[in-house]
């Protein structure tokens, strides 16, 4: 089967700066697919490329096998939600969510058929002869979402959609979200720069480094066993612990990674200088200096500051250059 | 801090005396007696008495209202040419880099620099030879070289005033450039559309330069107003003068309104 979308070897460059650097990427169909990175490593800039708002300068972009890369946005059927979800400030709700359906040339029944499920569908059918720039941040969002999906285009592209939106908002949001993508089935790409919305959201995770793609998987795959150093200190709520082989056994090239969590403290071979501790709901998270590295540690006790730890992995990954092991 | 407002209400008084007095004094001419006004050496600058008789004396022995009717064309050949040419131009360089676009909005204006006769006298020349002298047409494609920069200029500023990922939107939600265009970009910069006629047309309105260069056969209305002055027929002139500044005036009001910073200033902002 082939996949909904393909980058081949995409390159784009502004000015002097390189945005995307030969990136290879190929999304399945009816994936919940998350591109995660953070701020300024061309997230944006790759949809933006895959819509064809701007133009690759080099490689190529299929969708369902057919190369798209000459194309105008228009004649890609891709649907987009910008940060700012874009409303149409000189329309009502209803004219926001009829224009693709109007542009695909629907007749005037049709339209309003459509326009009245997908509302009715995402709750926002009472707010319809509003102008937008009434409506809540929430409903904007939905709004935009109904844009999008009421022309029912071969995958949705979003660029950062609750960033916009207040804590308790982006919650339910989110939720609303992936039942919505599941519902309708559809291949759903997502930028974010937030974690928790890569974890709860996607089937996998693309991480995004300087243009490039620097793993994919799951979140639990890029969690448990991150494949570079990079990824092992981006993901997670804190970066991953960095001990020398030799410490635990092994040769002096390798590097031992493993997470606060897989740790015991209190026993074991392995100490620490604590340099201050917090608490986190019901666990402590204790700072630690071992030799020039820093360690992040959990522990069901506060240790005093400036005391020695002991402590003990029970689950760790193998390093060897930067990049992981297999084992 | 006193101090500084009566300072700007001198200023504003002054301003105001520089700009209303002139039309202060058509008034007088026109509906005082001409024995107080023509036929004193210091003509009174209060009106003493009031008559219409130089109104009605001026409609039976000059014809304005033919220059009117030109006028009136021409103006609105120049606002509709200058939003046709000003809207694409606007819009094309608001997507290219906003340096580049100040540039050769700059260059517009260049033409403005020189004294309209240097530029008018070879157009009249060219005119004269491709059959456009003496022609209402003429007046107006030479009028837009003074108003077509200051369209562009105000339709630039309004199309960068709106989020670039609107039109983006509307190309991803399958319109094309003119339909985005269209649908989406022109309803959102209204008022500069508003903006830019009124003052291509007021522009228009009290041309003289090219409008004597370029067809003294059918003159417009100020160019017939200054040949009256000059044959010795000063209140005939100053009273249409009046008449004629009347629908400017209103249109000043209107434009007032839309006069906003964003639409004068939003062209240069990068």
């Amino acid at each position: 089967m082939t996949a909904k979308l393909e980058l081949r070897n995409l390159t784009q460059i502004f000015g002097q700066k390189v945005v995307l650097d030969h990136l290879n990427l190929a999304i399945e169909d009816g994936e919940f697919f998350v591109i995660l990175g953070p701020s300024g490593t061309g997230k944006s800039t790759l949809l933006r490329t895959i819509v064809g708002i701007e133009r690759p300068v080099s490689g190529q972009i299929f969708v369902d096998g057919r190369d798209v890369t000459g194309l105008p946005p228009n004649k890609r059927d891709i649907s987009m939600v910008f940060q700012n979800y874009a409303l149409y400030p000189n329309m009502t709700v209803f004219q926001n969510i009829a224009f693709p359906l109007k542009m695909a040339g629907l007749d005037k029944n049709s339209i309003k058929e459509k326009v009245t499920e997908i509302a009715t569908k995402l709750n926002i059918v009472s707010e319809l002869d509003k102008n937008v720039t009434l409506l809540s941040g929430g409903q904007k969002q939905r709004v935009a979402l109904c844009r999008a999906l009421v022309r029912n285009p071969a995958m949705f592209l979003l660029d950062e959609p609750l960033s916009n939106l207040d804590a308790r908002v982006r919650y339910t949001a989110r939720e609303e979200l992936r039942k919505i993508q599941k519902e309708f089935d559809q291949t759903f790409v997502y930028v974010t720069h937030d974690q928790s919305e890569a974890q709860n959201l996607a089937d996998r995770v693309g991480v995004l480094r300087n243009g490039k793609v620097e793993q994919i998987g799951s979140y639990r795959d890029l969690y448990e066993k991150p494949s570079t150093k990079w990824v092992a200190d981006f993901i997670g709520e804190y970066p991953m612990n960095f001990i020398d082989g030799p410490l635990m056994g092994l040769d002096e090239s390798l590097e031992i990674g493993f997470r606060a969590y897989w740790v015991e403290t209190g026993s074991g071979d392995l100490e620490a200088t604590v340099m201050a501790s917090e608490l986190v709901h019901e666990t402590y998270f204790v700072y630690a200096k071992m030799g020039d590295r820093n360690l992040v540690l959990k522990s069901s006790f506060r240790p005093e500051n400036g005391s020695r730890v002991s402590f003990s992995v029970k689950k760790f990954n193998i390093y060897k250059d930067g990049k992981i092991v297999e084992n | 801090m006193q101090v500084r407002e009566i300072g700007l209400y001198a200023v504003v008084f002054i301003l105001a005396v520089i700009f209303v007095y002139p039309l202060y004094v058509l008034f007088l001419i026109s509906f005082v007696p001409v024995t107080y006004t023509f036929g004193q050496i210091y003509p009174a600058q209060f009106p003493v008495a009031l008559t219409l008789q130089n109104i009605i004396t001026s409609f039976h022995t000059v014809s304005l209202v033919n220059p009117l009717i030109r006028s009136f064309e021409v103006a609105l050949m120049v606002a509709t040419l200058s939003l046709a040419m000003g809207i694409p131009a606007g819009y094309g360089l608001s997507k290219i880099k906003s340096g580049i676009a100040n540039i050769i909005v700059v260059l517009l204006f260049f033409v403005n620099m020189m004294p309209g006769i240097v530029v008018a006298i070879p157009i009249a020349a060219e005119f004269i030879r491709v059959g456009l002298y003496d022609n209402l047409v003429g007046i107006a494609l030479s009028q837009e070289l003074v108003v077509l920069p200051l369209s562009v200029f105000i339709m630039l500023g309004g199309f960068r005033s709106i989020p670039k990922d609107l039109d983006n939107q509307a190309r991803v939600d399958g319109a094309g450039l003119l339909t985005s265009l269209g649908r989406i970009s022109i309803p959102l910069v209204v008022p500069a559309v508003i903006v830019t006629f009124l003052l291509s047309w007021m522009t228009s309105w009290d041309e003289f330069t090219y409008a004597v260069i370029i067809s003294p056969g059918n003159p417009t209305f100020p160019v017939q107003l200054y040949n009256y002055v000059t044959r010795a027929l000063p209140y005939e002139a100053s009273a249409f003068a009046l008449i004629v500044t009347i629908p400017v005036i209103i249109l000043a009001a209107i434009l007032q309104k839309y006069l906003k910073g964003e639409y004068l200033t939003g062209g240069l902002v990068g």
